[in-house]
């Protein structure tokens, strides 16, 4: 059987500072270890608190991913860019420690024309694995006016994904949910369009914003249901 | 960095000094620059080595159109005491499409401009790539020496590979659920272009639907040739060879629009029974 590369990565949507139960550097660190990229987006101004700056850079620093604040208009470019970065990001640690191991250096230190056909070779890799995507979507009070925008950047991102080789899964959690709960899963894991855009029209704004919680939960739904596939299919976790 | 800042190769120890910043791009800084021979270039610095060697390696292969930057190397180097990759490049004199959505422009350059672009991504598309970040920013009209050119090749895939550089307004993947994944979307990004330069306005997919476009090409005085041209474009209807194919059909043909006075028979017959109406009047009082 052959062996397929499967890269997991939440991808954390927020426009403040987690204010609910725990600590989502604590809750980010768990999910880190078990393989499992965090990268983060935060949609803030300059009105914005230090606090949710800070924390959407920590939470990507502790996952391995990558950070990025945007305006809201430049979304769904953001979450193409960070998913791609981080993709490559991944292949480009794994890449150095091979190389450091075989010749005692990393790529940056070869000559242009040598590290041409490296840089090749992984854009390639980075094109034809499998990708599993969880976007962690802040539906807290505050998103009220950018939800719209948000929905339909989600969207785009499914369609621009979709060009790779490789297969792309996106699965949508909201936080909170209604009545009290932390996280909802709007939508699970699809390549399809219409079933994604269907989900998002069930998205409640409400409440305050429990990051901690909904990190957990989305480890829970990109592990849960995989464990055995994994053993099954031998997939190989980057 | 400030005029008469220094770069130099790691590699190939070439000396550039900065003339001036011209911008910052999607994944760098752009800056004029020249060496110790006085000749003048366009340096691309980023951190993104995999975009800037992509685009380097692009610009390489494809070194015969005259419609692309010349590139002369690919190089490290310390900026603002950080370590960057940088290209160097072709220095080209010219405005960008952008300058064009704040003048006027005729229907027929708009269309001519649009064949031109077509021709080059047709060119890029045969040889197994496509050009994926298609905006008015990124083509460039030099006026001098009457050349059409485009820039920034670091959004290059291989036809079947992932989209990785792309602005939402011109990319089909925005605007549709079932979108294309080959020329047919490149054919969507010069109609797109032809668009905003005709409504001189860049329609954005994030509060604006596929049909505001339809309804406002529908609804104007373009000639019927051109409006099934755009309306096909639209939706996908044509591969580039086509497209470029019927928007050289309508220069030849030269109707770029309908009579503005007398659209179609609904208002000769409000005109002609207005006519009537006052004939009839002159007449009661008359007698």
């Amino acid at each position: 059987m052959e062996k397929e590369v499967l890269f997991k990565q939440i991808i954390l949507v927020t426009d403040g500072e987690s204010n609910g139960k725990g600590d989502p550097m604590e809750s980010a660190k768990i999910v880190s270890e078990a393989g499992i990229t965090i990268s983060t987006i935060g949609i803030i101004n300059r009105d914005s608190s230090e606090m949710a700056r800070y924390e959407i850079e920590q939470i990507a620093r502790i996952g391995k991913g990558v950070w990025e604040i945007t305006e809201l208009d430049k979304l769904q470019q953001t979450m193409q860019m960070v998913t791609q970065k981080s993709i490559y990001q991944t292949i480009q640690t794994a890449v150095n420690k091979e190389l450091k191991s075989i010749i005692d250096t990393e790529i940056n230190d070869l000559k242009p024309d040598s590290r041409e056909k490296i840089l090749g070779l992984m854009d390639n890799l980075s094109d034809s694995i499998n990708l599993k995507c969880i976007i962690l979507l802040d539906t807290s009070k505050s998103m009220v006016s950018k939800i719209d925008i948000a929905k339909k950047s989600i969207l785009s991102l499914l369609n621009i994904l979709n060009s790779r080789e490789g297969k792309s899964e996106i699965a949508v959690l909201s936080f909170p949910y209604m009545r009290g709960e932390n996280y909802n899963l709007t939508c699970d894991f699809t390549e399809d369009i219409n079933i994604l855009k269907r989900s998002l029209e069930n998205i409640k704004i409400s409440g305050n914003t429990p990051t901690a919680e909904a990190l957990y939960g989305a480890f829970r739904i990109l592990e849960g249901k995989e464990i055995e596939e994994d053993l099954e299919e031998g997939c190989l976790i980057l | 960095m400030e005029k008469n800042d220094i770069i130099k190769g790691k590699w190939n120890k070439n000396i550039y000094w900065i003339e001036n910043f011209i911008e910052k791009g999607g994944i760098g800084y752009i800056y004029k620059v020249v060496d110790d021979k006085e000749r003048v270039f366009v340096l691309k610095a980023s951190k993104d080595l995999m975009s800037l060697t992509k685009e380097y390696k692009i610009l390489k292969e494809f070194s015969y159109l005259s419609a692309i930057p010349r590139v002369y190397e690919l190089d490290d180097g310390y900026i603002q005491g950080e370590e960057n990759h940088f290209i160097i490049m072709e220095y080209i004199k010219g405005e960008s499409l952008k300058k064009y959505l704040l003048r006027t422009i005729s229907i027929k350059d708009i269309l001519s401009v649009a064949i031109i672009i077509g021709e080059i991504l047709k060119e890029i598309y045969s040889k197994g790539y496509i050009y994926w970040d298609v905006k008015l920013e990124n083509i460039l009209i030099d006026k001098k020496n009457m050349m059409i050119k485009i820039i920034d090749f670091g959004g290059v895939s291989k036809i079947g590979q992932s989209i990785k550089e792309y602005t939402p307004t011109y990319n089909m993947h925005c605007w549709r659920d079932r979108p294309h994944y080959d020329d047919k979307s490149l054919t969507f990004s010069i109609n797109m272009i032809i668009i905003s330069l005709l409504y001189k306005k860049e329609y954005n997919p994030l509060t604006n639907s596929i049909e505001d476009i339809l309804y406002r090409i529908k609804d104007s005085n373009l000639a019927s040739n051109i409006k099934k041209v755009l309306i096909n474009g639209m939706i996908g209807n044509y591969d580039i060879r086509e497209y470029t194919g019927r928007l050289k059909d309508i220069i030849r043909e030269g109707k770029f629009e309908e009579n503005k006075h007398c659209r179609n028979w609904i208002d000769t017959f409000f005109w002609g029974s207005i006519g009537i109406f006052l004939i009839f009047i002159f007449f009661t009082f008359n007698k």
